[in-house]
């Protein structure tokens, strides 16, 4: 990998304001709305646990997970723009072997993934005073999904024609990952549903963390790693899939 | 002495045949210009030139070494000037060239002296600060150049640099040109612009449905024709009667029309103009009619029969 890609490819991302409106604003936005409403329908039952606000809490890790999955969309538009368009010929012709741009360029859009969702936490933890719980578990947890989105991205990226349909696939498939998790939608409609509500990235994710210690007791530490394990499995077989698809089609 | 040669080199998509046995020689310190109308395989040549895609069959050489399109390291030596605008549009001109410039290994002071040097040469250094999506077309077109400078490469190969550019802004590029190859750099220039290869070359090949039809330097490729006139005629009422009774003139090697344009490849000195004044005459009339010393262009007619661009 290249540093002087990985910079190019964060900068770029970094001064994109719609995405940063998209991947940061968002998120915190949305996490704290609902945190207020979450706390006018719980007045009376309280919602403090050794100070820290687990309303919040709630709202902010299943926030930050929502986006990451979402972020898929800068790989996929890279490829686009950078390795699907005339720009192509441009950088084919630089010394630089089109695996080592490629993979830096997805090494960049995980670490921008990264600072997002570590953004998001940050002010969950100095806004909210959101419990950080098991904190390592939390950030495996956060660079998994990141590596996930960002293997997803590119394969979406590689499979479609043009830059929007990419967008719209990003799109369709983050939210299908996230309505079939079943944690927003309760779809008690067979065992696909049942499936993925355990074992789909997004169910995953959510579960290695609340089960890390963070709305339950330490009893399901183990519960917790089981999810992290599989969600590292599952990274694994995207990150294969990808470079079969890397190998298959070449940009 | 030799910088870049093909021989024999052979490309195809399906059962297009893009490159069909090319042969060609550039020498160091030329400007080598490629000359030929659209899709007559200039890009394909010089992407196979700089081993962006691979051939079927033939050989590529490179500063004496074999090229293909793992030979990463040798691209280190080359700049490329592509024909569409490759700048990034979300950086400044010069984080542009700063980025290219890294590209291409350069760090540091090295870095920084090469872009001062390349801003100041494409006559960008007052705006270096703003994004390309500000600049005008040519604006952009010299950044896009500067960026396969910013390396000192030996061998710059620029396809079709001024496509779609004010008449200043191409001059400009012309003379950038001439300088860059004054320092020690050898150019190959593609274009279908007929006008800048003989502003610039020092050698040229004609390239047609992926072959070269002819190379040498302007005078020459002009002395083989040199036997020839050509006629253009601007026809009252253009027709295919007129182009057939033209056709038939005795010493009229070729016709080609565009609109109510005809120009005519005739045996020099066989007084075809005033009989082809004649026959326009009955066929409706004539707005235009003159004879021109052969230049590029003619040679280009002649050799292929067809003109090299289209009408703009």
């Amino acid at each position: 990998m290249s540093i002087s890609i990985i910079k190019h490819y964060l900068f770029r991302s970094m001064s994109d304001k719609f995405g940063l409106i998209i991947q940061v604003i968002a998120p915190i936005l949305i996490a704290s709305v609902m945190t207020s409403i979450g706390h006018n329908s719980a007045e009376g039952y309280g919602h403090l646990v050794d100070g820290h606000d687990m309303i919040a809490t709630g709202n902010f890790l299943v926030n930050m997970l929502i986006f990451q999955f979402m972020s898929a969309g800068y790989m996929s538009e890279y490829i686009h723009y950078d390795f699907k368009s005339d720009r192509r010929w441009r950088l084919l012709a630089t010394p630089v072997s089109l695996n080592k741009y490629v993979f830096s360029a997805l090494a960049a859009c995980i670490v921008y993934a990264l600072i997002s969702g570590f953004a998001v936490l940050a002010f969950g933890y100095f806004v909210f005073n959101v419990y950080m719980g098991n904190i390592v578990i939390i950030v495996i947890t956060l660079v998994l999904t990141a590596i996930f989105s960002q293997l997803m991205g590119m394969i979406i990226g590689l499979c479609t024609k043009t830059a929007s349909a990419s967008n719209a696939l990003v799109q369709v498939v983050g939210w299908a990952l996230l309505i079939f998790s079943g944690f927003f939608i309760g779809l008690n409609i067979g065992v696909i549903t049942d499936f993925l509500g355990t074992y789909s990235p997004f169910s995953l994710a959510v579960d290695a963390i609340f089960y890390s210690g963070i709305f339950t007791n330490m009893d399901r530490i183990n519960d917790a790693y089981r999810s992290l394990g599989i969600l590292a499995g599952v990274t694994v077989v995207t990150a294969a899939a990808a470079w079969l698809v890397v190998r298959s089609r070449p940009v | 002495m030799s910088i870049a040669s093909m021989k024999k080199v052979v490309k195809r998509y399906g059962d297009f045949t893009a490159l069909d046995h090319l042969d060609m020689e550039i020498n160091e310190g030329e400007i080598f210009g490629l000359l030929g109308p659209n899709g007559a395989g200039k890009s394909t040549s010089i992407r196979s030139l700089c081993g962006l895609i691979g051939i079927d069959s033939g050989e590529i050489t490179v500063f004496g070494q074999r090229q293909d399109v793992n030979n990463v390291k040798i691209r280190q030596k080359m700049g490329i000037v592509t024909q569409e605008i490759t700048v990034f549009s979300d950086l400044s001109a010069e984080a542009n060239l700063r980025y290219f410039g890294s590209l291409y290994g350069l760090r540091g002071r090295e870095l920084n002296e090469n872009v001062a040097r390349v801003l100041k040469f494409i006559g960008l250094t007052e705006h270096k600060n703003k994004r390309p999506g500000k600049f005008s077309g040519g604006m952009q077109r010299r950044l896009n150049i500067g960026c396969a400078l910013v390396h000192r490469p030996k061998l710059l190969i620029m396809d079709e640099p001024t496509v779609g550019i004010d008449p200043q802004s191409r001059n400009h590029i012309l003379e950038s040109v001439k300088q860059i190859a004054a320092e020690g750099t050898t150019v190959i220039y593609t274009t279908h612009y007929m006008e800048e290869v003989q502003a610039i070359c020092n050698r040229i090949s004609i390239m047609d449905t992926g072959r070269v039809i002819a190379d040498g330097t302007i005078d020459e490729l002009v002395g083989r024709i040199s036997h020839e006139d050509t006629i253009r005629l601007t026809a009252a009422m253009p027709s295919d009667a007129l182009t057939e009774d033209i056709k038939a003139i005795s010493g009229i090697k070729n016709v080609a029309v565009s609109g109510n344009e005809y120009t005519i490849t005739s045996g020099a000195d066989s007084g075809n103009l005033n009989r082809i004044m004649e026959i326009a005459m009955r066929h409706g009339g004539v707005s235009n009619i003159h004879s021109d010393k052969p230049n590029l262009e003619d040679v280009f007619l002649t050799l292929t029969g067809k003109k090299l661009r289209d009408e703009e």
